[in-house]
């Protein structure tokens, strides 16, 4: 979908017209799937979250100023969600837990499938800092654009790529090295 | 500077290798040309496969949910008109639904029925038409009161069947999910319906909300117990709930005035019986028909029992406990207890013997 249509199709959704929104969520409806996916673990409750999600859109879609703050703006309300799901949930997880929810993602990668090399460059990536290990994580294995990253770890986008460039030379570094202690 | 030069570029390749574009200038690279495999390598990982299959369902759901919303309150208010004309059309409708139903049987049965069979549907409709023929806002909220104790009985009934093995972990799912969406929502509109009203908040609405509140979390907790997986959570959700639409309505309870020494009104925590009622608080209005704990009035009758003071000494200002039963959509003082006079605020001695309390039936 080009910018100009995604456009109009905000314009026309804040006027009221919910096919319009359909056109929106059609868009990014994947995208925030897979998101809530790889939080929740378990398709039902990620589609339910979804539902929350664009319904959550819907009622405040006259707050989004500009087409390109939608994906940020959903990405918003989503973790919201999320963090609402696991606070329900508390009688079985602890609060301590609810405020790392997001960093405890899933991971999307499918590991057994994983070739000899592969498997070196993941275990690798376990000894990377959490944050440089996330920002890979959301960019190689999520899709995630670095304003998106930006947003979920409340980060600025310099920030997302310096710690996306520290990763890379470090992740090379361990690489070349090989397994330490 | 140089490791602002390198972020850009490894953002660049980061951004080339996943768009599939042309890698040339950084393989020549002797410094670049490791970073871009290792790139590469990092872009290829397989991926578990996301079930996105039911992103249609799930678009349908939204827009059930939009098109629920807005048919709103105010909305409605708009066209009274309409609204009239439904219900002239559903009273039309009620009555020849029921008498083709009470022919064939069918009605007792649905009224019987549970989630899962055929004609459940049936009680749901039969539902609707009572809320859109109710004489007002008051008789409305009693109704969904009731249709939320209606909804915690079927649950309990799709538990045990469950637990029977009479039905399957998926239908249990899919039914509980739907049984607890709508308990939520009864309870919500019930809550909205006590807090909205222009006028004073009716406590005996507000009683009986938390009496169900109080039952939910009663039968929720049981059942989450015995829960596990998504049914559990499913039911943890509502518990959630559960929990808001009665500290709400006790904040509306304590907003209505009645507080007696900073205690709020006491609400019997298990009456089983939903058309009973107990209330404390000081007397507002006495006369010879009825008293009043605020807007909390109870109709007195032959069969009303006093204790610690007999039905000519009741007076404002008194502080009483009345237990009442509501029949015929009013309600009646079964007990009043008179707790403290007026005069002395003094709280009476509960340890005298039965006979020397003054104690009468009317």
């Amino acid at each position: 979908m080009t910018d100009e249509e995604l456009k109009k199709a905000l314009e026309s959704a804040q006027s009221g017209n919910t096919s319009a929104f359909g056109i929106i969520y059609d868009n990014y409806s994947e995208k925030m799937f897979r998101f809530i996916f790889f939080r929740v673990g378990h398709k039902e409750v990620a589609e339910d979250i979804l539902a929350d999600t664009f319904v959550k859109a819907w009622q405040k879609i006259n707050q989004v100023q500009s087409h390109s703050a939608i994906p940020s703006w959903l990405y918003q309300i989503a973790k919201n969600n999320i963090i609402d799901f696991y606070r329900v949930r508390k009688t079985t997880i602890s609060l301590e837990e609810v405020a790392s929810v997001l960093e405890d993602a899933a991971t999307p990668i499918d590991e057994l499938s994983l070739g000899f090399e592969q498997r070196k460059i993941l275990k690798m990536l376990e000894q990377l800092p959490l944050e440089q290990q996330q920002v890979i994580q959301y960019k190689f294995f999520e899709d995630l654009t670095n304003q998106e990253i930006a947003l979920i770890m409340n980060k600025t986008e310099g920030a997302v790529r310096v710690l996306q460039h520290r990763a890379i030379i470090k992740l090379k570094e361990l690489l070349k090295r090989g397994p330490t202690s | 500077m140089q490791e602002q030069i390198d972020q850009n570029q490894i953002n660049e390749m980061i951004n080339r290798v996943k768009q599939r574009g042309d890698l040339a200038v950084w393989k020549k690279s002797r410094a670049l040309s490791p970073l871009l495999t290792l790139i590469v390598k990092l872009a290829s990982l397989p991926r578990i496969n996301v079930p996105t299959d039911g992103l249609g369902r799930v678009k349908n759901q939204i827009f059930n949910r939009i098109r629920t919303a807005e048919t709103s309150p105010v909305r409605t208010r708009v066209y009274w008109h309409w609204l009239t004309t439904l219900k002239i059309t559903g009273g039309i409708m009620a009555s020849v639904l029921i008498m083709v139903s009470l022919t064939i049987g069918v009605a007792v049965a649905a009224l019987e029925s549970v989630p899962g069979q055929p004609i459940y549907p049936l009680k749901k409709t039969v539902e609707k038409i009572q809320l859109t023929l109710a004489a007002n806002e008051e008789r409305k909220a009693d109704l969904q009161i009731k249709f939320a104790h209606n909804r915690l009985d079927e649950l309990e009934q799709v538990l045990e069947k469950n637990s029977e093995g009479k039905l399957s972990e998926k239908d249990t799912q899919k039914i509980i999910s739907q049984t607890v969406k709508d308990l939520q929502q009864t309870t919500k509109d019930v809550v909205t319906a006590t807090t909205t009203q222009d006028k004073e908040p009716n406590v005996s609405t507000l009683t009986k909300l938390v009496e169900l509140s109080n039952k939910q979390k009663t039968v929720l907790e049981s059942a989450t117990i015995k829960s596990e997986g998504e049914i559990k959570l499913e039911l943890e959700k509502a518990l959630e709930v559960s929990k808001i639409s009665r500290e709400e309505a006790i904040e509306n309870i304590e907003r209505a005035g009645l507080v007696i020494e900073d205690q709020p009104i006491t609400l019997e925590e298990k009456i089983s019986d939903p058309s009973k009622i107990k209330a404390s608080g000081k007397l507002t209005t006495v006369t010879n028909q009825s008293v009043s704990i605020g807007s909390a009035k109870f109709l007195l009758s032959s069969a009303t029992e006093y204790v610690n003071v007999k039905s000519s000494e009741l007076k404002i200002d008194q502080i009483v406990s009345i237990v009442g039963e509501v029949r015929d959509g009013e309600t009646f003082a079964t007990k009043i207890t008179l707790e403290k006079n007026a005069e002395t605020l003094e709280p009476l001695d509960s340890s005298l013997p039965d006979s020397e309390k003054n104690s009468e039936s009317q």
